[in-house]
């Protein structure tokens, strides 16, 4: 090695530093991330001002934007989660639990109804957190244990999360790349159909072992095909909003239709669906479509509730070694039509029929809203300390050294890493949405450097950023208070360990077709 | 081993009390220039990290 590598490799070292950090309290010492968020953000904030030349102004400009980034977040968070305790008060939860087997009682399809077209379904509506939040607590109900529940619906949803949550990610990708939607869609939306193959062989495994995958083939390529198929039509018919959740309800009706029809031809005895038991417990969640369709879809009710926005301007920010971020305006929170919103007029909603209905106990209300806050308030802490890491590390040029580290090792096989590096982005920032913001115009201009195809190249950071964001510690988090309540619920270090292994596979299996496509000249 | 019943309520508070100081200075901080309080709002919410890590 040339003694010019040195001072690079000591950069690149001392970029990822915090991350290490993190992961290392998190897995090797089993912290929670309201512990192991702070520690890391201590570690970049030093790292930052002592090896990067970030003064307390570049500090100052990362932390006050991170308020905003984490804001936005935990507007969703606390809503999705006040939603599923408002169901779960209601005996909800149970219901599903109770209705779920009867539709098919064969553990493989639950898992992949439930944990794989459910959860993708809620991404598309959803957002942050979402899809596991509300699938985990059902899948403990069934009987699987804690941890495949979390790890299952994480895995599930990772195909549907770039035109998930009505397509922020991919809006991000458009944004940050000055690139057209349409030159973008088809590359994504085709290599996120692959890796949606993956997820369901995924759950199936997490749920019920390797042993039934071949049973359970038919069923997982059937669905595999079909969310793929919707999600490409919507998306290359620059329909990227919807594209996520027309794929999820297409893999939804269809997961539904194919137990009923694999259960009729199984002969297995039949046991009747309470529909208005079923129809009660789904209430909550059929009011966030109706409501988030609406804001979305009715143009004088979104003018109506955008009234209330929440901004702030920023100045250009620059350290001592001349790394500079320009200035800026956060993103706008239109606090009133704001996906939080619609999960707690979605709660309120739900809260309403449930106790026409009479399903709530004396002293309902309390509990829902202690609950809540008991189970949110680990998830505010290290949320907020991790994005807050993330933004130091990118207003100190931490994030852009490890990046440029990256690529400048991989050169010519640079189509294999650009997954890694999307991954890498929402690992750490929790977000694929971020990580397309972070590095789509760095993946852009390396792609034109090189002589890569940008779209390709851009395809597979967002794929990438896709998987990395369902394992980040952020939604790690989230997914691990979800099952808080249920006995044996395991420990964030736990469930990060069990889902790093499935996710490499994925991000491997982009990086795999993508080298594929390399050496078909596509790329 | 059972905790003691007074650590059920240092956690949550303690993290509440991190949280109120890693989020109020942070929102301050947008309308601050450079100067001293920018460094005190820093040092607020670095208080807020490690009382994280001690409650957490």
């Amino acid at each position: 090695m040339t003694s010019a590598a040195w001072p690079l490799l000591l950069s690149w070292f001392l970029a990822s530093l915090p991350i290490l950090i993190l992961v290392a309290l998190m897995i090797g010492f089993r912290w929670g991330a309201a512990r192991a968020g702070p520690a890391g953000w201590l570690v970049a904030a030093g790292v930052a001002a002592l090896a990067f030349g970030a003064g307390p102004e570049v500090l100052a400009v990362a932390q006050a934007k991170a308020f905003f980034q984490s804001l936005d977040v935990l507007l969703i968070v606390t809503a999705a989660y006040f939603l599923y305790r408002v169901v779960d008060e209601a005996g909800g939860v149970t219901a599903l639990a109770v209705a779920i087997p009867r539709v098919t009682p064969d553990r493989g399809l639950q898992a992949l109804l439930i944990g794989w077209a459910y959860a993708s379904f809620l991404q598309g509506v959803g957002g942050f957190g979402v899809p596991v939040v509300v699938t985990a607590p059902i899948l403990v109900g069934l009987g699987f244990s804690p941890i495949a529940s979390i790890v299952a619906p994480s895995i599930g949803h990772a195909w549907s999360v770039t035109f998930g949550s009505l397509g922020s990610s991919f809006q991000a990708m458009m944004a940050a790349t000055g690139l057209p939607g349409e030159s973008l869609a088809a590359p994504a939306a085709v290599l996120l159909g692959v890796i949606g193959l993956g997820c369901g062989v995924g759950v199936a495994w997490i749920a019920v072992g390797r042993g039934q995958l071949r049973r359970l083939a038919i069923p997982i390529a059937v669905l595999a095909v079909i969310m793929a198929t919707v999600q490409y039509g919507l998306a290359v018919n620059r329909l990227w909003n919807i594209a996520g959740f027309g794929g999820g309800l297409a893999g939804l009706a269809a997961g539904l239709a194919l137990a009923r029809w694999m259960k009729r031809s199984d002969a297995a005895p039949a046991q009747p669906v309470d529909r208005r038991e079923l129809g009660l417990a789904l209430a909550g969640y059929a009011a966030l479509v109706v409501i988030t369709f609406s804001i979305v879809l009715i143009r004088p009710l979104a003018e109506a509730l955008s009234f209330v926005v929440v901004q702030a301007d920023f100045p250009a920010s620059l350290t001592r070694a001349g790394f500079e971020v320009a200035a800026e305006s956060s993103k706008a929170i239109v606090l009133l039509r704001h996906a939080g919103a619609a999960l707690t007029y979605a709660a309120l909603v739900a809260y309403g029929i449930y106790a026409v209905a009479g399903r709530y106990r004396g002293g309902a209300p309390g509990r829902i809203l202690r609950s809540t806050a008991q189970g949110v308030l680990p998830s505010w802490v290290g949320i907020t300390a991790m994005l807050s890491m993330a933004s130091i590390m990118t207003h100190a040029g931490m994030t852009e050294a490890m990046a440029r580290g990256l690529a400048v090792a991989a050169g010519p096989a640079f189509s294999l890493v650009a997954p890694w590096m999307g991954a890498l982005g929402a690992f750490i920032s929790g977000s694929n949405t971020s990580s397309n913001l972070l590095f789509g115009m760095l993946q852009r201009r390396t792609a034109e450097m090189l002589g890569l195809s940008v779209a390709w190249i851009l395809a597979g950071q967002t794929a990438g950023g896709a998987v990395g964001s369902v394992v980040s510690p952020a939604k790690v988090v989230i997914g691990t208070a979800s099952v808080a309540g249920s006995g044996g619920a395991p420990e964030e270090g736990v469930v990060l360990r069990r889902l790093l292994g499935p996710a490499a596979l994925l991000v491997g299996l982009a990086s795999a077709a993508a080298l594929a496509l390399h050496l078909a000249g596509v790329l | 081993m059972s905790r003691p019943p007074s650590r059920g309520l240092v956690r949550p508070f303690g993290l509440a009390a991190a949280l109120v100081l890693m989020v109020v200075p942070s929102v301050m901080l947008v309308g601050v220039g450079p100067g001293v309080w920018q460094a005190v709002l820093l040092g607020l919410v670095a208080a807020g990290m490690v009382l994280a890590i001690l409650a957490g």
